[in-house]
């Protein structure tokens, strides 16, 4: 039974593990999702399948494991033609999936029992799906976490078990599904470094993903753009392409960027650099230190703002009482400023989202105290409306919260619980949907379901703002957005904090936190470590390694560029790059010095 | 205040209390068919001494088990009302039968409508209890494999057990997932002014209006979920009705066997008495 299983595993030896050859496909007819796209994966190769949201990506990776057929052309999995019935399982058998929700995919109750259903499927005896379950849990770390239930394992841990489970079944082709759209900094860590093992061992990898530094892993980019291939290469030679792959609504690396803002200026820099220390060995050949420049006064931050919500020695236990109680919160205190963006940053389990419920009212305090709004939670008698009305609050996958058919009738469900007279509601519909980008007229009869997920997310936003509140709170907000549906929701966000609102938010993305906040309180194993203003996060990073945090390539570049003496502040690549230029002279090789074009 | 959201507090069903009790060592499948003849067997007691000895031994189970009580009967909690009104209109609308202790106008309380109600209410405590203390000191996947194997003689009779088996572990995975969803609904629309002016009780047509905002999104995140479901289980190459192994094997050792016929034992001495 075993032999023939693995007769089965590698019966044909072919260059190109999975070869694509002018796929075309669509759900309904009429409306290709891919559109002839050819393409091949060299066995043991790690291949980033790069994409903004509706580019086909995931309908593509769906076509590797005959999940989907093509309606046109063949897809080839180890030499096997997908659309064969016959071979449908040893299709199966060699590729491993890894999708996008960890929960979604966890059918067993208990970690070991998940390993072991696809074992299972194939019909493999008892002691030898034992024996490879136990190696597969060794493997990707999860041994001790053998007997528990998948909804006690953290986000990465869940997908460290989708992933052990392709492990068990000793899968040649892995792949990767934005697998790590859903997890923190530590949960993508861990991933990553599993998947960058298992393709040392000979696994060939594919992984779909909107996340340029994940691209950087891979040997070769293929980027997918309303179906069709637009672009191929090494990540070095896509991201070259700046421009280009904005117009796909993609990103390049923040390294990158300012890589290429540097050699617009200085061309010795090389515009499709990704590497900190390639960049840093550039400005030391191309430009000289000068005198600093910095003019330390730029911290306007000085307006005294008086406090809308005060957090003080929070504890909150779950579950109380119960044999399942366990602590969620140790000690939180928190001040947030009128008018001041916030940050609170931690991973996953750190008591951030705890916090975050406590601003407006849903959780009570336990112990300690919350004023929100001049409103003491703690008080029985407190004004729970007053605050849920100025403490709006937005949740993580907003846009499954929405429940009416029509955008405009979702919006008002806030103002017309506040029973306010129609007139006034329309005109608080008219405020949200305005506030989030998306124009009164054209969108409030618009059904919900044609919106894209970028949209959904805005509308859910536009929900809690026709409240108007004095103070916005948001947990993860752009989770599971592409990069160019973050960039705009971020841009929403800088002008309600221009127009005098309190902005908080949750975020595990230090890049998101130097967009926009004035200030970061920095959380771990339940406790608030304190707060920082962000500006000093930029002069000094290394007090995020102290809270075990990765510095962001971006200050981790302006850290190695100061050492060597250039002054150097900023918070975005445009920041960064003009900040080096006023205070460095520019070195002319045989580039003749043309100043700042 | 903070309780209204923490559903999990409400949801006993699919939890599991990890524990080294006797009661959590034995076999999954015996505990099953123990569990369930002493319920049979429970259904049919009518006098208060069989009753009051069937309370004791299911205590007795609960303090082997070490599950604590409060948290194990905290499942009826929910029903507690509706429970009592049930049990006042059979105290009042029986038979009346044996001597009269109580009436007025058509309603009577005689010895066996007190009997009866009083039965009642011991039953389904018994019933909660033995219901707790099986799934509390059995983790989920083996309160499913026990199902499987006491069915799988119905195997011979072409009903699929190990799909309905597959079904249910899917069923109680998901339980805590979709709790989980549930609270963060019932936050977000708390967040929009949900439920700050409140309806009526009594007005039907408003407060299932006011539900749809927290219903209609748990239906569309199930249905989602639920295609995912079946993609991933497909990649990972399950298909109906084929053939498969188990990972897990069981086998039945000496303290097994003492249990089943304890339970044997106790049903047939509760008939008798």
């Amino acid at each position: 039974m075993i032999e023939d299983y693995y007769q089965t595993r590698s019966g044909n030896q072919v260059d190109d593990i999975i070869a694509v050859d002018h796929l075309t496909f669509s759900y309904v007819e009429g409306t290709p999702v891919l559109h002839d796209v050819s393409l091949a994966v060299p066995q043991g190769s790690y291949v980033a399948l790069l994409g903004a949201n509706g580019s086909g990506k995931s309908t593509l990776a769906r076509h590797f494991n005959g999940i989907l057929l093509p309606n046109a052309g063949v897809v080839r999995v180890d030499g096997i033609d997908t659309r064969d019935d016959a071979n449908m399982m040893a299709v199966k058998r060699r590729v491993g999936m890894v999708f996008q929700h960890p929960d979604n995919q966890i059918v067993a109750t208990t970690v070991e029992d998940d390993v072991a259903f696809g074992l299972e499927n194939f019909n493999l005896p008892p002691d030898y799906i034992a024996e490879r379950v136990t190696i597969a849990l060794e493997q990707t770390g999860l041994l001790p976490f053998r007997t528990r239930p998948p909804h006690l394992l953290s986000g990465g841990q869940k997908q460290r078990l989708a992933i052990a489970g392709t492990l068990a079944m000793d899968q040649p082709i892995l792949v990767l599904d934005e697998a790590t759209s859903m997890l923190d900094a530590i949960g993508r860590r861990e991933v990553l470094s599993l998947v960058r093992q298992l393709h040392n061992a000979g696994t060939t990898i594919i992984a779909v993903t909107h996340h340029m530094d994940e691209v950087l892993e891979a040997d070769y980019v293929i980027v997918l753009h309303q179906g069709s291939v637009v672009m191929t290469g090494t990540p070095r030679e896509v991201f070259r392409h700046n421009q280009r792959l904005h117009e796909f609504n993609l990103d390049v690396p923040l390294i990158s960027q300012v890589a290429g803002l540097l050699h617009e200026t200085v061309p010795s820099v090389p515009s499709e650099a990704t590497d900190i220390e390639e960049v840093v060995m550039a400005v030391l050949d191309g430009l000289q230190p000068g005198p600093d420049a910095l003019d330390d006064g730029r911290d306007s931050g000085h307006r005294k703002a008086e406090p809308c919500i005060s957090v003080c020695d929070l504890a909150h236990e779950y579950l109380g009482g119960t044999p399942l109680a366990h602590m969620g919160l140790v000690h939180a205190d928190v001040t947030i400023l009128e008018g001041e963006a916030l940050a609170i940053v931690g991973a996953t389990g750190s008591g951030k989202s705890t916090v975050m419920q406590h601003l407006n009212g849903i959780y009570r305090p336990q112990s300690g105290t919350v004023i929100a709004v001049g409103v003491d939670l703690a008080q029985p008698t407190a004004d729970i409306p007053k605050v849920r009305r100025e403490v709006g609050m937005l949740f993580q996958n907003a846009e499954d919260q929405l429940f009416e058919q029509l955008v405009g009738d979702d919006v008002s469900y806030g103002p017309l619980q506040l029973k306010l007279p129609l007139k006034e509601v329309r005109q608080r519909v008219r405020y949200g949907l305005n506030m989030v980008g998306l124009d009164f007229e054209t969108f409030t009869d618009r059904p919900i379901y044609a919106l894209s997920g970028g949209e959904k997310r805005r509308v859910a936003l536009a929900g809690v703002l026709a409240l108007k509140p004095r103070v916005l709170v948001l947990d993860e907000p752009t989770a599971g957005l592409d990069p160019a549906s973050a960039q705009d929701l971020f841009q929403r966000l800088h002008r309600l904090r221009d127009e005098g609102v309190s902005v908080v938010f949750v975020t595990h993305n230090l890049e998101e936190v130097l967009d926009l906040a004035d200030r970061v309180v920095i959380m771990q194993n339940a406790e608030t470590q304190g707060s920082y203003p962000v500006e000093e996060l930029i002069r000094d990073p290394d007090i995020l390694t102290q809270h075990g945090f990765e510095v962001p390539p971006i200050l981790a570049l302006q850290q190695r560029l100061r050492q060597q003496g250039y002054a150097v502040h900023g918070r975005t690549p445009r920041a960064v790059v003009a900040s080096l230029l006023q205070s460095v002279t520019i070195l002319s090789a045989e580039e003749p010095s043309g100043g700042v074009r | 205040m903070t309780d209204d959201f923490e559903l999990l507090r409400y949801i006993t069903i699919g939890q599991y209390l990890p524990g080294n009790s006797i009661i959590h060592r034995i076999d999954p499948a015996v505990k099953l068919f123990s569990a369930i003849i002493l319920i049979l067997t429970i259904a049919f007691l009518s006098n208060y001494v069989a009753n009051g000895f069937a309370l004791a031994v299911v205590l007795g189970l609960v303090a082997l088990s070490g599950v604590p009580i409060g948290y194990s009967l905290s499942g009826l909690r929910p029903a507690v009302w509706f429970i009592m009104a049930l049990l006042l209109l059979e105290l009042l609308f029986s038979p009346v039968r044996g001597t009269v202790l109580w009436h007025y106008a058509f309603l009577h309380v005689s010895t066996y409508s007190l009997r009866l109600t009083t039965t009642s209410l011991l039953r389904l405590v018994d019933f909660i209890l033995l219901i707790s203390v099986f799934t509390l000191t059995t983790r989920t996947n083996d309160v499913t494999r026990a199902m499987e194997r006491i069915s799988s003689p119905l195997q011979y009779l072409k009903v699929p057990t190990r799909e309905l088996a597959l079904i249910m572990t899917i069923a109680l995975r998901f339980v805590p997932t979709f709790a989980l969803e549930m609270e963060r609904i019932m936050k977000a629309q708390a967040s929009r002014g949900g439920g700050l002016t409140q309806a009526s009780k009594w007005n039907i047509v408003a407060q299932a209006r006011a539900r749809l905002p927290l219903v209609l999104p748990l239906f569309l995140i199930a249905l989602r979920r639920a295609e995912d479901l079946v993609i991933a289980m497909e990649s990972r190459g399950y298909v109906p009705n084929q053939e498969r192994t188990a990972y897990r094997q069981y086998r039945l050792v000496r303290r097994d066997w003492v249990a089943v016929a304890v339970a044997v034992g106790v049903c047939v001495g509760l008939v008798l008495v």
